[in-house]
């Protein structure tokens, strides 16, 4: 049986990552906010998976092993372009979209307004946040995948929450003044 | 235990359900009490809820559609440069029987046709050139020539031959040096569609050299062969040399 489980490893690990891939995307989205660049990291991801699938020893720990793989290509991700991301240009886009009606009207959507407040949150903040929030994992797995101290999640987390308050009211719709004048008569 | 007692770290745990069963127990009984702390967890809830239903359906990314190569695309596309080649080296060799001097033929055929001309489409058109005295080119020209015509007659199809020859290939058409008088009369009176010209200019230099030219009858002079081959190209002719 166990040299029948050996041949069907392969294809059991395939199957599994097939059906976590849609998970992953869902973080690497999270963490990037860029369709083409979640889908990149995820390929990627799978293929540094199937490569190195001897080196996982346990197949329980197959989560926590793919987001951790995920989380180093991320990381590899901003080494490499490093000198081609320019935040400067990233926030003057933001800035000059800002009171456009297509920005106005996504800003009353509250998941644009979820997204674009995760997406300001600092990069570690916003990576323990999605792994805790999106995927429940608990601390000690975050802090194993992100490879940090489980107080570093701790603290990472609350700070995350915090700004995220202050930040989901910040991108609140305001409410103009006729709309405030408008009144049930009935 | 009272509000400013429990941190947001402890609550975050408590919301994550991070705690483990008698931290559980104590964290509830405490909530309970506190109307502050209860919003503060509820608040908590309602945050991680919302993330939560942000990313429920994240945008699908699809790839733009790339051609991919199979893998078996490479060895086709060798195997389909293979039977180019052997293809080329067969054709190549299959003509070069028929170009070759040892052929005793040496002919070089350019054809420069317009087949979109009407007329061209109908009727085959053909000038044969030849500029040599070797008795075996001149052989040649007529073999070709008539070999030509037959197989036009025999198909049925519509063809028009000139001959022209200049340099020493005006021999053949010169009746006190030709060897061929007899049978040059004899393709004449058969094929009205064959005619044979001569270059003038080639002729303008044997008599101004002192040569007595005698050409045989129903030999055309041509004004000069370059000039008259090149107009039947123009014309949608095609062009043998011997």
């Amino acid at each position: 049986m166990k040299i029948l489980s050996l041949f069907c490893r392969s294809n059991d690990l395939q199957d599994q990552l097939d059906n976590i891939r849609p998970r992953l995307y869902r973080v690497a989205y999270s963490w990037s906010h860029n369709a083409a660049l979640a889908d990149d990291l995820v390929q990627e991801t799978l293929i540094k998976a199937l490569k190195n699938a001897s080196q996982l020893r346990d197949p329980s720990l197959l989560n926590s092993w793919l987001f951790s793989i995920l989380a180093n290509c991320l990381r590899d991700h901003f080494r490499q372009y490093k000198e081609m991301d320019d935040i400067e240009e990233l926030e003057d886009y933001r800035y000059a979209h800002e009171n456009t009606p297509e920005n106005a009207h996504s800003q009353s959507q509250i998941v644009s307004r979820v997204r674009d407040a995760v997406a300001k949150l600092p990069l570690g903040q916003r990576q323990v946040l999605t792994l805790v929030d999106l995927e429940e994992l608990t601390y000690i797995e975050v802090a194993s995948i992100l490879g940090i101290p489980i107080g570093t999640v701790m603290s990472r987390l609350c700070r995350a929450r915090v700004a995220m308050k202050i930040l989901l009211k910040e991108l609140a719709p305001q409410q103009t003044a006729a709309a405030g004048q408008i009144r049930r008569i009935k | 235990m009272q509000d400013h007692d429990i941190s947001d770290e402890f609550l975050n745990s408590f919301v994550d359900n991070q705690l483990d069963s008698a931290e559980k127990t104590q964290a509830f009984d405490t909530i309970s009490q506190d109307e502050t702390l209860k919003d503060r967890v509820c608040e908590l809830r309602g945050l991680k809820e919302l993330v939560q239903h942000a990313y429920s359906q994240p945008p699908i990314y699809t790839r733009p559609t790339v051609r991919q190569l199979r893998p078996w695309t490479k060895q086709l596309q060798a195997l389909a440069a293979c039977l180019l080649l052997l293809l080329g080296g067969i054709s190549g060799w299959m003509t070069h029987s028929w170009t070759s001097r040892q052929n005793n033929h040496e002919m070089t055929a350019i054809m420069q046709s317009t087949p979109s001309s009407d007329a061209i489409a109908d009727t085959r058109k053909i000038i044969f050139h030849v500029n040599t005295s070797n008795p075996a080119r001149l052989k040649a020209a007529l073999d070709e020539t008539e070999g030509l015509l037959e197989n036009y007659r025999r198909e049925n199809h519509k063809v028009q031959v000139e001959l022209i020859a200049n340099q020493r290939g005006v021999d053949l058409l010169r009746s006190d040096v030709s060897a061929y008088t007899k049978r040059i009369s004899v393709m004449h009176e058969k094929y009205p569609n064959l005619n044979f010209l001569v270059c003038g200019k080639t002729i303008g230099k044997l008599k101004s050299n002192g040569e007595n030219v005698q050409l045989l009858p129903h030999t055309g002079v041509a004004s000069s062969a370059i000039d008259q081959i090149n107009k039947r190209l123009h014309e949608g002719w095609g062009y043998v040399r011997i």
